[in-house]
This record gives C-alpha cells, structure tokens and sequence, in this order.
C-alpha cells in the first residue's frame, strides 16, 4: 500500500497519482502492482438534444398562428393587419431563433443581419402609411445610428474594460442616440434644426461621466466612495 | 371490462411531502439523485446482477415506478417493465433522470468488475430506504452465485409481501403539531472554482476505521455525525478565511436526520428531514473544538420530536395550501425551479448526510469488502458528503463539480491530521483522461 507524502493519506493499489494533490506516487514495492481503478475509464455523457431541433420546434410554434391568422384576416377582416404580424414573427425569427443556428456566432454579421431586418419591417409600415417621407428622414437615420453606435461597441469590447469605462460608454451612447433621435424628429416636424432635450441630458450625464472618470483613475477616491458610501 | 378492471388494479402513489419538490428542481443537466455501491469479493456477473434485480424488484413496490404528469402533482405509477437494465458503468455516475429513459424507472444498475452500483432518484426514496432495497439486491445476488445468505438486517425477506407500512406518506401520519417551524437561514459562503462540463461530477472516497473515529468523537463527547458535521464546518470556514474576503459570509451546515430514529415507522419512503448550522465568523475567530461544541449543543437542542413534528407541519402546510394545490403543475415546477436557483443552496456551504451504520447477517458481510454512498451534483455546493458505515469501516463521499479537488483534500487531511488514518479512492483519473 502506498501514501501521499503530501497528504498523509493511503492511496488505492497502482494509483499513479495522489486523487486530492496530484502528488506522484512513486513506490517500487507497487511498480508491477496489478490492480483496477476504482471507476472504469469511460465517460458516458447523454447527448443533449441540438439547438437546431429547438429551433426547427420554436419555427414551427411561430408559423402555425400567423397561418390562422392570415387566413382569419383574409376570410372575416381583410384589413390587411397580419402582415405586421407576420413582420414581427420573422423580425423575432431572425432575431432571437437564426443566431441559435450558428455554432459560434459572430456578433458583427448578426448586427448587420439584425439590421437589415429591421429595416425591412420598418418597410412594410412605410409601404401602407399615407406618407413615406418620416422613413427617409427619421426612422432610417435612427437606425444606421443605433446600427453604428452597437458596432463601434462590438468593436472596441472585444478587449475587456474596466466598470468605470463601459460605464461612461453607455452613457455616451445613449445621449448620442438622444441627439439623433431630437434631431430627426425636429428636422421632420418643424424643418429647424435645433436641439433642447438632448442638451439637459447632456448636463445630467457629464458630471456622471467625469466622476466615473476620476473613479477608474484615483485609487483614494475609491476608498473613499467605499467608506462614505457602504451599505 | 377487463381493461378496466386492469386499470383500476394499476396501483399509484401520491409524491411524499419530501418528494414533491425534488422534480421541479431537476434541470436538463442534473438531478437529486444519489449512488450505492458494494465492493464485492469477485467479480460481477451482469447476468446474475439482471435476474437478481428482476427477483428483487416485486417486494420493493415504491421503487417498482415510474413518473407520471398529473395535472396539479407528479404521481407515481406502478412500472410494468420487468426491471430497469443492468449496464456497464461509468466514470461520470448520478446523471440527470429522464422519466422516458432506463424503461421509465428511477432506479439505475450497474456493475464495473467487483462493484455493484444502485442510483437512486431522491423522489422515490431516502438513503434508509436505497440501503434496504440495496442490501437485499446485493443478498439475492450472492444467492445466486452459490452462497448460502439468510434474511435479516436489512436485508428484507423478498418471499414475503410488502408491508402496508413500506409505501405510506409517514409525514401525513406524525406531522402532529399545531405550529409550523419558521426556517430563516442567513445566504452563506460558498467554495468556487472552475466547474467541470456539464454532467461531469467528481467524487472522492474516504475509508476511515469506525473505532478511530468514535474515540476522537468520544473525546468532544459528541456523537460521529456530529463530530464530521464539525470537521466539515471547520474546514470550510478555514476556506473562506484563506480566500480573505471583504464581507466574511456566515458559513453553514446542513444535516439530514432519518426521522425514523424519533417516529415509528417501517417506510421505505423519504422520510427525512434537514437541520442547518450556521456560524458567524463576523463574531470572531472560531477554534475547532468550539466549532464542535456549538453544533453538538445546538444539534442536542434542536434534534427532538416535538421541533420535528413543527418543522413536519410547516412542509406540509405548504403542500396543502389551497392555493398551492390548484395551481397547474408546470406552474409549480416553474416556481420551485427559480426558487431553487435563487435560495435553493445559497443557505448552505456543505451538506453532510450520515446513513449510520448499516448491519447485515454475518454470512453476507464476508462476500462485501466495502459499501459506500454518494451524492449527486448539487448547483454549487461543493461539499455534498454521504456517509454510511459497515464492517467497521466509515465511509465518507465527497461530490461536488469542480476540477479542484481543494475541499476533499482539506477534509480528508484534517482527519488525517486529527490523528484519524483515512484511505482515498476518485474518479479524478478517469474524469480528467476520459472519452466523451
């Protein structure tokens, strides 16, 4: 019998190495030593059920009330109105069940897929309005800067960062949507181009920022945040 | 006529009050489910093992089962199968419980060399009874290959019919109190590290000599369990205070008690029930032998009839809330699910359950070399030990799903450094070397 002179423990018959410090057993007494292992050597581990038969269910679940639906709205209704339903279960289609199909997804491509989609939804809201010009001048803009503001961050967190910098990240991001957003709106409503809101944001978010700012930088600030302020 | 008269013969049973959560908690990767295994003298015979479990199975109706869907509860049915399969083992035991696999039954056998292994789905039964229907599979065994083993012990007459009082709800019959038990446990520290994959579990046993070990507990006065309950405690509030965390957690201990030691009653059923100890470390520094003596007088306090039959009345008063029993069954394993993820192991850093000594006739106790019990994989918890005792040996499993083996070494050098020899065996080789 051999013992870990590590551990102190005895150690099962021909164990090339101690189970809780990985200390090699070294005993010629036991070179030759005949003897199982406890456990067999083979793993036996269930095969889960692939993402693609979930995906091909969750379609399935999807496809069956949007054909009711249709044939509902063409038989009683014909408004026309399902076909935003419709819209909407491939816009979640491409966006929730499509990237399950991928093994490894790529954030960016699923971006511009994303994207792409959701324009093609805001299309058909454009084809059936009366007007058309709020899909060139506002809902197009806001969705190439919420498109570009998502890619710049895919972009620059492929490197990890600190709480303080993803934390002045966002909060630029969302005053620059809140620029865009005015902006567009104004330019559609009133022809000026002026901005009101999106400024007080501004004054709300800076101190914020330059706080955060000063917390990544300063190690006593933090101490002292974490003194004043514990919980 | 006769399909119905059939129909009505088909027994089922209700889930215990213990059992009723344990489906709800199950997830695709992990069930409660816990192992038996005999180290025999020779070899296993599959073939023998298969006719054995057929022969074994008729007088052990609670576990000749499979699960059903009611609409408000899970039920169980009685399984017209035969018996569940004999198969090879593996290096990865306690995987997840899919009611459509092993012919719908929630017991699973297996043999590997001279070792017969028993998995037993928590829902159907404790560790008190897996060792009875354990003992008497293995009697019935040896039987077979030529060797001359009576009843007794436990291991159970299977000529005999099944007693009435094998299949009840012994809950139901002793939960006699007025008040319901309030269980406020404080979120404690847990052990983490990197996890193995998925449906990966590492185990490692400790064999340690009975008479070793009752001395040193002899020495605190305080009984094994508790005595193993402390060495545990301990070593994981040495843990949290090496990882020098910011807030020191509190760090606890959960014991299961078989309530057949205070209630009379012969079922095979679940039939447990868990206390929790917990010590602050914010209080100040703890020494071992305090450890021991503040969980065996807490143990001493609490471990009584009338506590038992209020902490019985609060489980069953959950069950029986009318609310509780009209909502849907998908809502319930829903609920049960999130609250079990969310709190479920958080009031707890280690379990510890000791099945006790388990006795068999002379003439079957040579032809065993060693009997173990072992837990399944908890979500974090990474000390579930299981320990029984026989032929003078105690032996202690550790599972949990982690790579490091850190907390069973910290236990097993503990004891070994309390003056107490412990051998060790693992599935860690063939885990990290194994074929998927």
């Amino acid at each position: 019998m051999s013992y870990c002179v590590n551990c102190g423990v005895e150690l099962e018959k021909g164990c090339k190495a101690c189970p809780l410090c990985d200390t090699e057993v070294i005993n010629p007494k036991e070179k030759n030593a005949d003897s199982k292992p406890a456990y067999p050597q083979k793993c036996d581990i269930p095969k889960s059920v692939s993402k693609r038969y979930w995906v091909f269910v969750a379609s399935i679940a999807l496809i069956i009330p949007n054909i009711v639906l249709g044939i509902i709205d063409a038989v009683y209704f014909e408004s026309g109105i399902s076909i935003y339903v419709f819209g909407a279960s491939a816009l979640f289609w491409v966006w929730v069940l499509f990237p399950l199909l991928w093994k490894k997804p790529i954030p960016l491509i699923l971006l511009q897929i994303d994207a792409v989609s959701l324009v093609f939804y805001i299309n058909l809201f454009r084809i059936n309005s009366e007007q058309s010009g709020w899909f060139g001048s506002m809902a197009m803009p806001i969705v190439l800067s919420l498109w570009a503001i998502a890619a710049l961050f895919i972009i620059w967190l492929k490197k990890p960062k600190s709480k303080a910098l993803k934390g002045i990240a966002i909060l630029s991001a969302i005053n620059a949507m809140c620029f865009v957003v005015e902006i567009c709106s104004n330019l559609f409503y009133n022809g000026k181009l002026q901005v009101g809101v999106s400024l007080a944001v501004t004054a709300c978010f800076v101190p914020v920022m330059i706080f955060f700012a000063a917390l990544a930088k300063s190690r006593r600030l933090k101490a002292w945040v974490r003194r004043k302020f514990f919980v | 006529m006769k399909d119905k008269k059939a129909l009505n013969q088909r027994s089922w049973y209700k889930l215990d009050n213990a059992a009723k959560v344990f489906p709800g908690q199950d997830t695709s990767t992990r069930s409660n489910v816990f192992r038996i295994t005999a180290v025999l003298k020779e070899t296993v015979d599959p073939v023998l093992l298969e006719k054995a479990l057929e022969m074994t199975m008729p007088r052990f109706p609670c576990f000749n089962v499979r699960m059903r869907n009611g609409f408000f509860w899970h039920y169980l049915e009685k399984n017209e199968n035969g018996a569940p399969p004999v198969m090879p083992d593996s290096a990865t035991p306690c995987l997840r419980v899919r009611k459509n696999e092993n012919k719908g039954y929630l017991i699973r056998a297996f043999y590997y060399e001279n070792r017969i292994s028993v998995e037993f789905y928590h829902a159907i039964t404790d560790g008190f009874g897996a060792t009875r229907f354990f003992m008497t599979l293995t009697a019935v065994y040896l039987r077979l290959t030529g060797k001359d083993i009576p009843n007794g012990e436990s291991v159970y007459d299977i000529n005999e019919e099944p007693r009435e009082g094998e299949k009840e709800d012994s809950y139901l019959k002793y939960a006699d109190s007025k008040v319901k038990a309030k269980r406020l446990h404080k979120f404690t520290y847990h052990y983490r590290s990197k996890k193995l994959p998925t449906h990966y579990l590492n185990i490692t046993t400790g064999f340690l000599p009975v008479p070793a070990v009752k001395e040193k507990a002899k020495e605190y006065g305080v009984t094994v369990t508790e005595y193993l309950a402390s060495v545990l405690l301990w070593v994981m509030y040495n843990m949290q205070k090496r990882e020098r965390n910011n807030r020191e957690k509190f760090v606890g201990v959960q014991i299961p008690v078989n309530l057949r030691n205070f209630f009379k009653s012969e079922t095979l059923r679940n039939f447990m029930l868990c206390y929790s100890f917990q010590i602050d470390p914010k209080r100040g520094e703890y020494t071992f032998p305090e450890i021991v003596k503040q969980l065996s007088l807490y143990l001493r306090y609490i471990n009584n009839e009338k506590e038992l039959q209020t902490m019985m009345r609060g489980n069953i008063g959950l069950e029986k809330n009318p609310l509780m029993r009209i909502m849907p069954l998908f809502l319930k394993n829903f609920g049960i699910n999130i609250v079990y993820k969310i709190a479920g192991e958080k009031a707890t850093s280690a379990i510890i359950s000791n099945v006790g000594i388990i006795k068999a006739p002379k003439e079957m106790e040579q032809h065993i070399e060693k009997l173990m019990i072992m837990m399944g994989p908890g979500m974090i918890n990474g000390a579930r030990c299981a320990a029984l005792s026989f032929n003078n040996i105690l032996a202690i499993s550790i599972s949990n799903i982690y790579e490091s083996p850190e907390i069973q070494r910290e236990f097993f050098t503990a004891l070994v450094k309390l003056g107490i020899p412990v051998k060790v065996e693992s599935n860690r080789a063939a885990i990290s070397g194994g074929e998927q």
